[in-house]
């Protein structure tokens, strides 16, 4: 089964990489699957003219700096690598080639990672490699939590 | 400086066949404004859309073919043909909202920017199915949807 994205925004997806986990949804994007909410859209856009949600008193602004004091109101603090580590959830940060955040994956028990893309499905990818590109352009950040038990 | 007091002197007099060629600028001291200025400024004409549904159909189908597998709501704004409807205008309003109701989508920066309206409190930001509840609520009581 193929996603609804558009074939050229994940060059590098191929479909040994990944598997679709879910229907395509516009309730919520990568930023709030990563932080665990399926029933919003996360964005720091301007409130003027925006609707996404953003943690109270978390600046908004397309940062990466923003989005990671967004995930530490959920316990997540940068930590050295994306590699497993017991006792430990992750998530990895991508920025694009101007350095503004684009997406959040998270990392399962088995080490893999669940990506929601846009406002599509989402997939289990063995690697965070597979999404980079120009859309994405590639993570730079990791941040760990207790996974509790 | 009065018009009295400036120095005409160097400028050669009409004769009358000019003045009758003449054309008055400026608004008529008497009557109603007429030309078509005017109408362009009226109410009516700037309602009256001066494009046609299937304008505005080939534009949300443009736009939502082309919808990268982003997350910023930025980006989905910014693509040109939501733009494009953006400046259609206050006409678009109960299309966009029709639209809302048919299928779930971003269509709530399109709203704001058209309107200058927010009906979402904050602490709704973000949930999409609350915020287009509210907003159709908003266009019931506008008359924007039936």
């Amino acid at each position: 089964m193929s996603g609804s994205w558009l074939p050229g925004d994940f060059p590098n997806l191929s479909a040994a990489d990944h598997e679709i986990t879910s229907a395509a949804s516009r309730l919520y994007n990568c930023i709030a699957w990563a932080a665990g909410d399926t029933q919003r859209w996360w964005w720091p856009d301007d409130p003027r003219i925006g609707y996404g949600y953003w943690p109270p008193g978390v600046v908004r602004e397309e940062t990466l700096n923003a989005f990671i004091a967004a995930y530490r109101t959920l316990n997540y603090h940068p930590c050295s690598g994306p590699d497993l580590e017991k006792g430990f959830e992750k998530i990895a940060l991508y920025v694009d080639l101007i350095g503004v955040p684009t997406h959040a994956a998270r990392q399962l028990p088995n080490g893999y990672w669940t990506s929601k893309l846009g406002d599509f499905e989402d997939i289990e990818h063995k690697t965070l490699d597979c999404l980079n590109g120009q859309l994405y352009g590639s993570p730079v950040i990791y941040l760990r939590r207790r996974r509790s038990s | 400086m009065p018009d009295s007091r400036i120095d005409f002197s160097d400028i050669p007099e009409s004769t009358e066949a000019e003045l009758k060629r003449a054309v008055r600028v400026g608004r008529p001291k008497i009557g109603r404004t007429k030309g078509s200025a005017a109408q362009v400024a009226s109410p009516r004409n700037t309602l009256r859309p001066r494009w046609d549904q299937a304008e505005f159909r080939h534009l949300v189908r443009t736009w939502k073919n082309e919808r990268r597998a982003t997350s910023s709501s930025v980006m989905i704004a910014m693509h040109p043909a939501y733009q494009r409807i953006i400046g259609l205008g206050l006409p678009a309003v109960p299309l966009i909202l029709a639209e809302l109701r048919r299928e779930l989508d971003h269509w709530f920066w399109a709203l704001k920017a058209i309107t200058g309206e927010d009906p979402v409190p904050p602490e709704r930001r973000g949930n999409m199915k609350e915020m287009a509840e509210i907003w159709l609520e908003w266009g019931r009581q506008r008359g924007y949807v039936r």
